[in-house]
């Protein structure tokens, strides 16, 4: 969906990576920013199967909220399940 | 193994033979990363018979220590390379995902030399580094090959690359990264033209480590404090850069109609002020890697003679090179200008300062529009600015002289517009001269021929609340006032070792005391290298070796283009020329307090007021010994051959 606001500074992913790894790896990430045509659609890995990215472990004090410039809006984002209702 | 921020990897790559090779980093471990890195493998490796377009020249890329964290401020890649503007040394750092992507891919450094026979583009992924053949994207612009790229090499591909202004070696075109981010001045796109290689292309999915982690995220959650409470700072935050333009308008910062002023209409500071520009054109903000700031804007214009036109970028310097520069009150043309040099991978400050100066030069009749290939330069004439930017990206025509730098385009079109050519060393000069003496003696003591990003303060026209901080950083009492002479050397000092720190961290100067300052200044930038190297220096030594990289640049600058005293003096017309109107009238450059002003910038940094240059005792004490013999061998002036 697309994160309203995102300035597509990819802090998220560095530190979801880090989360997950101990290293600033955006490619270990379970939250991924992409970057299309009018802004930045943002996606999630409930379930990341063979994909080589991790699956999302839901944190009670996510560090890509503390981190994201406009975090009250990936906050938001968080809090809608797979199917896009609030969790 | 001790968790570290750098790679410690180097990529080195000779275009010649297609052979590449990679080396330990570690015997660079004194200066730092980025710019000081590349900076030392240039002065030990360009020697001063090879000329820019030279083989033997190199392109050295950089990151540092904070490039692929979420520190803010870390999305800088650094080059360096020897310049075809000045024949000295330039650096230059560009914001995007570049450096990131580079640190993620292995690679701390990668060096170009050589020339390749077929034009090529570097491929780098996860640690493997690959020529492939540039034919399909040859002549395409900066945007085409970055679309191209990333269908090929997939999204998470970022780009550095030039556009034909490079391939057609304008000696003014830039680098650009990811599209819209330039390594502006100085040539670099020339020099990859020279080359031969079209673009380098990086895609990593590795990670980058810290030393300390929880000193680490101490250092980052310390630093939103400081931007997101820092009431100063709220206008950059909300428009980048454009967030200066009416303060800059009010003591007489901006250039208007190419320096015959320094007082631009009201009418003119309203439609490029940030909130004015950004509510008609600003679809959204965006940020480099890791950077919490969003300084960048993205802009979409929906009416008029660009309607349909989408970028990011135009930025406070457009305003001036295509704005007040050309007499130019229009917004959607700054968007247009700077959209255009960036896909023909054209310096804008260069751009603007050769339009600039086409236009009064005819204006004064000095020269007419069979110069111009029948076209009229005339104030505020924006097709025809359009139309000399394309034709200098494609030599076309009198493009050909014109790309070349307005030092040399004035020498050879007519020695009357010489006077009215700004440039220094070479280099076109964007900054303004006359108003703020602090800048100016730092842009004119610029290694890389002016330039405000090596030593220019901006504090003098700050807002400064707090007095005491500001006196216990710069040590003089002058540092708010921007029409003194008194104390602008220590001032250039100081921020000449900042902005090198800065640079060789990968850190953007926007989070450093240079943009505010209550953000970051010498003392925080060694505790982040503490804290994501482990490396363990002092701030005197951290000084020291960046204030060995400004004696490097001297001594270089010396050996390869025979600069001097007599090259940091700014354009005669500063000094003959008093603004005419406005906050800043009155204002002239006096060459008594110039003088004076550069005895005491040789005496602080220990070198010699008669010729500028470094004493062989300064060189020992920074530990400089190799660079001694330099100082017997000065070039026979090639950086001033044009005059």
């Amino acid at each position: 969906m697309k994160l309203i606001g995102c300035t597509g500074c990819r802090i998220c992913e560095a530190v979801c990576g880090y989360h997950h790894t101990g290293t600033f790896c955006p490619a270990k990430s379970s939250i991924v920013v992409r970057d299309v045509e009018d802004g930045y659609n943002v996606e999630r890995y409930f379930d990341a199967l063979a994909d080589e990215h991790t699956t999302c472990d839901r944190c009670v004090e996510p560090l890509c909220v503390k981190y994201c410039p406009k975090r009250d809006v990936l906050r938001a984002f968080l809090d809608l399940d797979k199917e896009g209702q609030n969790i | 193994m001790t968790k570290s921020a750098y790679t410690g990897v180097m990529l080195r790559t000779d275009l010649s033979t297609g052979k590449m090779r990679r080396e330990d980093t570690a015997p660079y471990r004194r200066w730092i990363g980025g710019m000081g890195v590349g900076e030392k493998i240039l002065y030990d490796e360009v020697k001063p018979w090879m000329t820019p377009y030279d083989p033997g020249n190199r392109i050295i890329l950089g990151t540092g220590a904070l490039n692929g964290t979420i520190f803010p401020g870390s999305g800088r890649v650094t080059a360096v390379t020897k310049s075809p503007m000045t024949m000295g040394m330039a650096s230059g750092n560009a914001g995007g995902h570049f450096s990131a992507a580079m640190k993620y891919a292995g690679f701390d450094h990668i060096v170009l030399e050589g020339r390749s026979a077929k034009p090529v583009y570097l491929w780098i992924c996860d640690g493997e580094a690959t020529l492939l053949d540039a034919t399909p994207i040859i002549g395409k612009t900066v945007t085409e090959t970055d679309d191209w790229f990333k269908r090929k090499h997939g999204e998470q591909t970022h780009t550095f690359s030039i556009g034909p202004a490079g391939e057609n070696l304008a000696r003014c075109a830039c680098v650009m990264v990811d599209k819209y981010h330039a390594i502006g001045k100085s040539g670099f796109g020339a020099v990859m033209g020279s080359k031969n290689i079209k673009a380098i292309a990086v895609q990593g999915s590795g990670g980058v480590s810290v030393y300390d982690e929880s000193g680490f995220f101490k250092a980052v959650d310390a630093m939103y404090r400081r931007v997101e409470q820092d009431k100063e700072f709220e206008g950059f935050l909300k428009y980048g850069t454009l967030g200066g333009v009416r303060a800059k308008a009010e003591f007489g910062g901006y250039v208007y109609r190419h320096g015959q002023d320094l007082n631009i209409p009201e009418e003119m500071c309203a439609a490029f002020e940030g909130k004015n520009a950004c509510a008609k054109y600003r679809e959204r903000q965006t940020s480099c890697a890791g950077c919490m700031i969003g300084c960048q804007n993205r802009f979409r214009i929906e009416f008029g003679p660009y309607a349909g036109l989408v970028m990011e970028g135009a930025s406070y310097n457009g305003t001036q090179d295509f704005g007040t520069k050309l007499g130019i009150s229009d917004f959607a043309f700054v968007i247009k200008a700077t959209a255009l040099c960036d896909d023909l991978g054209m310096d804008i400050d260069v751009a603007g300062e050769i339009v600039g100066w086409a236009m009064e030069c005819l204006g004064k009749d000095i020269l007419r529009a069979q110069d111009f290939d029948g076209l009229e330069p005339r104030w505020g004439n924006q097709e025809v600015a359009l139309e000399l930017i394309r034709k200098m990206a494609y030599r076309d025509g009198v493009g050909a002289i014109l790309s070349e730098g307005v030092a040399r385009a004035s020498a050879a079109l007519s020695k009357e517009s010489c006077y009215y050519a700004g440039h220094m060393k070479g280099n076109d000069l964007y900054e303004t001269m006359r108003s703020i003496i602090g800048y100016a003696l730092g842009s004119a003591v610029s290694p890389m021929g002016g330039g405000h990003v090596l030593g220019s303060p901006l504090c003098e026209t700050q807002r400064i609340d707090d007095h005491e901080l500001a006196f216990a950083k710069y040590g003089v009492t002058t540092y708010n006032d921007p029409r003194t002479y008194s104390g602008k050397p220590e001032l250039v000092k100081y921020y000449e070792i900042l902005d090198r720190a800065c640079s060789s961290m990968g850190l953007c100067l926007f989070v450093s005391d240079w943009e505010e300052l209550h953000l970051l200044d010498l003392k925080d930038i060694n505790r982040l290298l503490k804290v994501t190297t482990g490396t363990d220096i002092t701030v005197e030594d951290f000084k020291d070796t960046m204030l060995a990289l400004v004696n490097l640049e001297r001594v270089f600058n010396y050996a390869h283009a025979g600069f001097t005293r007599v090259d940091d003096y700014p354009p005669e017309r500063f000094f003959e020329e008093k603004a005419k109107t406005g906050p800043a009238k009155g204002a002239c450059l006096d060459k008594q307090e110039w003088d004076d002003m550069l005895d005491v910038y040789y005496d602080i940094h220990g070198w010699n007021r008669e010729n500028g240059l470094p004493t062989p005792e300064t060189l020992r004490s920074l530990g400089l010994e190799f660079a001694l013999e330099d100082l017997s061998k000065p070039a026979q002036a090639p950086g001033r051959s044009f005059l």
